[in-house]
């Protein structure tokens, strides 16, 4: 396997995305956006149909879709606080009806069909660097911002109450999540992505016994079943991105069946 | 004038909500050090003014100050320690330590800070609140009690010289709001916090030295009165009764003495 260069660069790309996306996931799980990620990979869809009709690079639209995406869910969330999950559900039925719209236009429909599904196995090697390029600048955020992103989850109220910019932090942090799913929708695909984002969250929250063991978990399971999944795609021949998604719920049940077992055998 | 410097200052504020006003020209001061209680019927506006002088809202007239800044471009928090209502659901299931939550709480001033010295800060945060043996426990295995107490502590961790307190004793038992008060009590005490509590609960007025302010028809009055067993200037004891609301509480206070307002100084001419 590992002597393809296709699979060296699917793996590194999967330990990367593994990593940061449900490095992202926890804020984004935490702060109850978990729809977020649907909603700019939806989008990053529309970006991508808008560059291969532009003759552009289409991760390149994916990029600028999901930015624009991202900006108008913070400033919607910020005009109706009480009801934040209107802002992600009106930017995902935006980028979804463009994405719809756009599709009809487009001249190569397999192009843009990979972007769905993703092709994690045909990333180049340029695609490679900017994934491994935002990955890096993910990571770097969610470290050196992590009191933040920690107080910011736990209530806003309190994160400005404590002197966090509350407005700043947010609309860096929906700038990162939209940089990640936009590269990440090339490899994995635009419908897996948010799945990545919220299933190793899920699987951490179980376990963890703080909130850094938490995002270490959630990563270090996300790591896991990303290159299992592709390790099982590889020998077995399935789509990479369904099957790392169908690995970390399997991870996720495992879990929930050990748990109860452990509680009756504690009874 | 006031001094400009006071921890709270409100001058002529009026506020309103979707056309509803609650506030007409208010006007309110918490002074360095003083304990100023804020007490009402439910909607008459003492958590609005608790919301306007942390900055959450921003008036309709008039002006706010918090230690002689507005508190939009406030910008010392560390100066500030706020403890809400007993927290939602998603925030008392939140998935960090006890430990966690206070050391980041000691947010202003803490960069650089070694991670020791973080740690010792939280700690002695948590035991100024008695709950340093749950700097390990989950938030989410908290009682609500226990989880005031914890944010508390992350009020007090940065040092603070003022404290903002809204309701903070809402849903919990007698024992645990006698005991959050308690240490309310000893951080005015020690360190001399001034203390702008809301409360529908009594308890803390006869067991603090606290000016006593109501929030009725838009505008404050102080409604101070002799503390438990202590008699007013003209004889009448007040007799505390723990855990009556509001209203009745301040009919009894009128009853035993006469305000005096508008009405009765309108009798006082016309006898004149």
């Amino acid at each position: 396997m590992l002597q393809y260069v296709f699979m060296q660069r699917s793996l590194l790309v999967g330990l990367m995305l593994g990593i940061v996306i449900p490095l992202v996931g926890v804020t984004v799980v935490l702060k109850r956006l978990s729809m977020i990620g649907d909603a700019l990979s939806h989008t990053s869809l529309a970006g991508v149909a808008g560059g291969l009709i532009g003759g552009i690079s289409p991760v390149a639209g994916a990029v600028v879709a999901c930015l624009a995406g991202a900006l108008c869910i913070e400033g919607i969330r910020r005009r109706f606080r009480d009801q934040s999950e209107l802002a992600v559900a009106i930017v995902m039925a935006t980028g979804i009806g463009l994405a719809g719209v756009l599709s009809g236009f487009v001249p190569n429909a397999s192009s843009f069909n990979s972007f769905m599904f993703g092709s994690i196995l045909t990333v180049s090697r340029e695609e490679t660097v900017t994934i491994v390029v935002v990955s890096a600048i993910a990571v770097a955020f969610c470290l050196l911002a992590r009191r933040e992103l920690f107080l910011m989850s736990f209530d806003e109220r309190h994160a400005r109450t404590v002197g966090v910019p509350v407005g700043l932090a947010n609309v860096a942090f929906v700038i990162v999540v939209a940089l990640v799913v936009a590269v990440a929708a090339r490899t994995v695909g635009s419908l897996i992505v948010s799945s990545m984002m919220v299933v190793p969250v899920a699987c951490a929250l179980q376990l963890a016994r703080s909130w850094k063991q938490t995002c270490i978990l959630a990563s270090g399971i996300g790591l896991l079943t990303t290159l299992g999944g592709l390790v099982i795609s590889f020998y077995v021949g399935l789509k990479p991105g369904g099957t790392i998604v169908l690995l970390a719920v399997v991870v996720l049940l495992l879990i929930f069946a050990a748990k109860a077992v452990a509680a009756r055998v504690a009874k | 004038m006031a001094d400009t410097k006071q921890p709270v200052s409100l001058r002529d504020v009026s506020f309103s909500y979707r056309g509803t006003q609650v506030l007409k020209g208010l006007n309110l001061d918490v002074n360095e050090g003083e304990i100023c209680a804020l007490v009402g019927d439910n909607g008459a506006g003492k958590s609005t003014i608790a919301r306007l002088a942390m900055g959450e809202l921003s008036p309709d007239e008039g002006r706010v100050r918090l230690f002689g800044e507005g508190p939009t471009y406030f910008h010392d928090w560390s100066l500030v320690g706020y403890v809400p209502q007993l927290p939602s659901e998603a925030v008392s299931r939140f998935p960090a330590t006890v430990l966690e939550l206070v050391s980041a709480s000691l947010y202003q001033g803490s960069r650089g800070l070694p991670r020791k010295e973080l740690r010792r800060r939280a700690l002695d945060a948590l035991a100024s609140v008695e709950m340093e043996g749950y700097a390990k426990r989950l938030i989410r295995e908290l009682s609500g009690g226990q989880l005031q107490r914890v944010r508390l502590a992350c009020a007090l961790v940065g040092g603070p010289r003022l404290l903002v307190l809204d309701e903070p004793t809402n849903g919990l038992d007698a024992e645990s709001r006698e005991g959050l008060y308690g240490l309310v009590a000893e951080a005015h005490a020690e360190r001399g916090i001034a203390v702008l509590l809301v409360t529908h609960d009594y308890t803390p007025l006869h067991t603090m030295p606290c000016r006593v302010m109501e929030i009725a028809d838009g505008v404050a009055r102080d409604v101070t009165r002799p503390r438990a067993g202590e008699k007013g200037q003209d004889g009448p004891e007040v007799t505390p009764t723990v855990g009556q609301e509001a209203p009745e509480v301040t009919a009894q206070a009128a009853a035993v003495e006469p305000m005096a307002d508008a009405d009765t100084n309108e009798e006082e001419k016309e006898e004149a």
